[in-house]
């Protein structure tokens, strides 16, 4: 249901499993001091060990087989600084019941500032809207987080989503609970507002047996 | 005196008692004689999640549920009664509950009324009381009412019992609230912990009975 990889101009997104995340340097990234501040405002943390690492691999694979969750490794493609390098991850969460996905990502830190977060956000809601048929993708971010704010209202706007609301107490995670701003994005909108030539393609792993099918370019 | 249950089985308030949704208050016919065979029930539900019954059984497990849900401390249900002097005193009047969502310390509140009971501001002295049980005693951070779009009725009730104690309208969320082929768009509210002690009413009449007759507060 879920393509093995996502390509755009720039970055290559692949499934989060054993076969394409090593739990040593998704570890590494993590636990590396020049990231602390990625994790201020998401709910993900540093692993403690890298059997942790290594078990949020399972069961991101367990995720994926179960089609509540699409998860993706980000690295930038050849020919782009730090190709191949682990920038991030990155997921489409589905929550069927509403129709509904909901994006998240986190970046290492020398890949901010460079437009990933947008460009693999189209990615997410070509397969979303495209190929899951679903009918609304949503995205929160911490009330202070003013980065993902910032990358968040620009390709909002660009596919004519909106602004929802502030939604106190929304995220818990750990011994917090965050308030967070939400969007949406429905799939009126983003048929309205997608343009022609999306410049994402999803690529199927022919070993799942589907024929190969390019969602963003239809 | 027996330890307390999170949820006091009564709360009394100037107008209304509410008592635990349970066999021993609610009698499984009667309540389905207005969650199912009254004429009112389908307008009384129109924008709610909750469906009409189509039979007694349906009933029989919304008690079952209830009793479930309140020895797990995820939501707190009450029939609704009217107090003496009131019109219709005594009948059940509706039920309301409290769900908690403990990991985000938020309470959302939801409510079926009979229409003989609507227009008498009984929502929003309900919502008053289980406010009270949110923030006074359960010590949440979080009371979030909600309506569906084209829900006038609880959209002036709600907004202002929000209004009056400071709270705010946050926005309209989108494909929501999952119903059979449908999604629901769904408004919602909330008051904050702080916003309850800054402005709750002075002159708030509300009660707490705990089992054994042994007030709370």
């Amino acid at each position: 249901m879920f393509p093995a990889a996502i390509e755009t101009n720039r970055l290559r997104l692949e499934r989060f499993d054993h076969e394409h995340v090593d739990p040593f340097e998704l570890y590494e990234v993590t636990t590396d001091p020049e990231n602390e501040t990625v994790w201020r405002y998401v709910p993900w943390e540093p692993y403690e060990t890298v059997h942790d690492a290594a078990e949020y691999v399972d069961d991101a694979v367990e995720r994926w087989e179960d089609a509540e969750a699409a998860e993706y490794v980000v690295r930038p493609r050849q020919g782009a600084a730090e190709a191949g390098g682990f920038a991030g991850v990155t997921l489409l969460d589905l929550d069927w019941d509403r129709r509904s996905g909901q994006l998240a990502i986190w970046l290492a830190r020398p890949f901010w500032g460079r437009g990933y977060s947008a460009e693999r956000a189209t990615a997410l809601l070509a397969l979303a809207f495209d190929r899951l048929d679903l009918e609304v993708v949503e995205v929160t971010h911490n009330v202070e987080n003013d980065t993902s704010r910032q990358a968040i209202e620009k390709y909002v706007e660009r596919f004519g989503g909106r602004r929802e609301g502030v939604l106190r107490n929304y995220v818990a995670y750990g011994d917090t609970v965050s308030d967070e701003v939400r969007y949406t994005i429905s799939r009126d909108e983003w048929r309205a507002n997608r343009p022609e030539d999306l410049g994402v393609e999803l690529i199927d792993d022919p070993a799942d047996g589907n024929d190969e099918r390019r969602g963003g370019n239809r | 005196m027996t330890d307390h249950d999170l949820f006091p089985e009564t709360i009394e308030t100037d107008r209304l008692r509410l008592r635990k949704l349970d066999r021993e208050t609610v009698d499984t016919l009667d309540l389905y004689e207005i969650t199912g065979r009254s004429e009112t029930i389908d307008e009384e539900t129109r924008y709610l999640t909750m469906e009409p019954h189509d039979t007694p059984k349906d009933a029989r497990d919304m008690i079952a549920g209830a009793a479930e849900q309140w020895a797990d401390a995820e939501s707190a249900i009450y029939a609704i009664r009217a107090q003496e002097g009131e019109d219709g005193a005594g009948q059940l009047a509706g039920t309301t509950n409290l769900a908690i969502l403990w990991d985000r310390r938020e309470a959302r509140p939801g409510i079926m009324l009979r229409k003989p009971f609507w227009g008498r501001g009984y929502s929003g002295e309900r919502a008053m009381a289980l406010m009270k049980l949110a923030f006074d005693r359960l010590d949440l951070e979080i009371f979030s009412p909600a309506h569906f779009d084209g829900n006038e009725n609880s959209r002036r009730a709600i907004e202002k019992y929000v209004d009056r104690v400071g709270g705010r309208y946050e926005g309209v969320l989108r494909n929501w609230v999952p119903d059979g082929d449908e999604v629901h768009d769904l408004h919602r509210y909330s008051v904050s912990q702080e916003e309850w002690q800054a402005n709750r009413p002075e002159d708030l009449a509300v009660e707490f009975i705990d089992e054994g007759g042994v007030g709370s507060d």
